[in-house]
């Protein structure tokens, strides 16, 4: 089997991923160890557990009996596991908060991502941890949402306008204007994300989030473009929503085909089945495994996994600009990158840019 | 009547409830508790409460009762439940 982009045999072994695949409907991926791990081998392995933030499927996996442990791994696992679903449990708290603040404001901000995945695809919410609070925000709301979250005492913790805010209490909301950054994130209309508005249930309110199809492309993205190593997660919530009763084959298909992005589909849905196993009949699988990118779709998807960090950097500057339903926007985009984050000349942006570009994890925004 | 307010965040692990109210502190419910407050979220009177953990639990409604009351109590304490008419 070949793993993702962004995976590797040493961050991402067998078991754990046997422990990414627990109760997912559809997965026949399952080694166990048939005894408790050695000290060495619990060390490694844990330390990648909580890389991937996976206690509270281990948790389920012990629980129910299918990973044999020590007493102490155990109580390790379940101390873990209830650390990460109260974390949940403080974030969801704060979000009905942060909603209503919002809201007495105007704003409409909708959550995705960790949350979201969590309360509309998993048949049990526990399963899926998260760490922070992603909201999409319209682009001439950012100001009034940073107004109201500093406020409230939160702070920026990046130079950019859309960097994300940490509470006082050490929590982080994560504003973003799209799905995503570079040209597959440029290509969705803004109007579409709050074309319609559904809710989740949240601590008895009602919170508004992305349609379906959105939420799913949402995850593709964040399983298939780089971001960081901790790609399990995403790749199970693509698992988990291709499994759900809410999934709409062609809902999401015409969604990535407007928004450019059907090749992250494709990759996604692809690398999801491969990883956990999952059966040829996956709704959506045969599609994707015929699926023939373009060579547009090719050169944006390159972009985003370019080696060389100063192509990555003004390939997607270059994509991203092309990439706006409006040149408006995409001009807009452009003189951004150029002239208004920070100060100097062109020249000098360029120049800081070119910079930038050695620093891992600065993709153009 | 005691009911269970709507307004507290409540997530499922492993095989334990873990509940966190609008204000103040989270609680661990594991086994029968589970089953009150899942109970507590319709409407039923606690004596009602008491004969469906019993039959769950196939014990007498005198072994029953002190866990379900202290159970509700907890709750209460913590701002999880409320009276209704």
């Amino acid at each position: 089997m070949t793993l993702p982009a962004g995976l590797s045999e040493t961050f991402c072994p067998p078991l754990l991923r046997s422990v990414a695949a627990q109760g997912l409907v559809g997965s026949s991926l399952v080694e166990w160890p048939t005894d408790p791990l050695d000290d060495v081998e619990w060390q490694s392995f844990t330390g990648l557990v909580s890389m991937h933030r996976l206690w509270s499927l281990l948790a389920d996996a012990t629980a129910t009996g299918l990973f044999p442990a020590t007493d102490g791994q155990r109580e390790e696992i379940f101390n873990h596991d209830k650390e990460a679903v109260l974390t949940c449990l403080y974030l969801d708290r704060i979000l009905v908060q942060t909603h209503d603040a919002l809201g007495a404001r105007g704003i409409d901000a909708r959550i995705y991502k960790g949350v979201s995945s969590a309360l509309a695809f998993y048949p049990e919410p526990g399963m899926r941890t998260y760490s922070d609070i992603d909201l999409i925000v319209r682009s001439d709301q950012l100001d009034d949402l940073t107004d109201v979250l500093t406020k409230r005492g939160a702070t920026r913790l990046g130079p950019n306008r859309w960097s994300a805010f940490q509470l006082t209490d050490g929590w982080e909301i994560d504003p973003q204007e799209s799905l995503r950054d570079g040209p597959f994130g440029a290509s969705i209309p803004s109007c579409e994300l709050f074309a319609t508005r559904p809710t989740l249930r949240v601590g008895g309110a009602d919170i508004p989030t992305l349609s379906d199809a959105a939420l799913i492309l949402a995850a593709c993205y964040h399983a298939i473009l780089p971001g960081d190593l901790r790609r399990l997660v995403p790749l199970r919530d693509v698992a988990e929503m291709l499994m759900s009763d809410r999934f709409d084959e062609d809902v999401v298909r015409e969604h990535a085909t407007r928004w450019q992005s059907s090749i992250v589909l494709a990759t996604a849905v692809r690398a999801a089945a491969d990883l956990f196993q999952m059966a040829p009949t996956t709704p959506l699988l045969p599609w994707a495994t015929a699926y023939v990118p373009s060579t547009r779709e090719q050169r944006w998807l390159g972009a985003y996994h370019d080696p060389n960090p100063r192509g990555h950097v003004l390939k997607q500057i270059l994509y991203t600009t092309l990439a706006y339903p409006s040149r408006r926007d995409g001009a807009r985009y452009a003189y951004g990158q150029l002239f208004h984050e920070g100060h100097g000349s062109p020249i000098t942006r360029m120049r800081r840019l070119w910079q930038r570009a050695d620093q891992p994890g600065r993709a153009a925004r | 009547m005691v009911v269970a307010r709507r307004d507290v965040h409540e997530r499922y692990s492993a095989s334990r409830l873990l509940l966190l109210p609008s204000h103040g502190d989270a609680v661990e419910l594991n086994g029968p508790a589970v089953l009150v407050w899942e109970l507590l979220r319709e409407e039923n009177t606690v004596e009602d409460l008491v004969r469906l953990v019993a039959e769950t639990y196939q014990e007498d409604h005198e072994v029953v009762a002190p866990l379900v009351n202290s159970t509700i109590e907890q709750l209460r304490d913590h701002g999880m439940v409320t009276t209704a008419a």
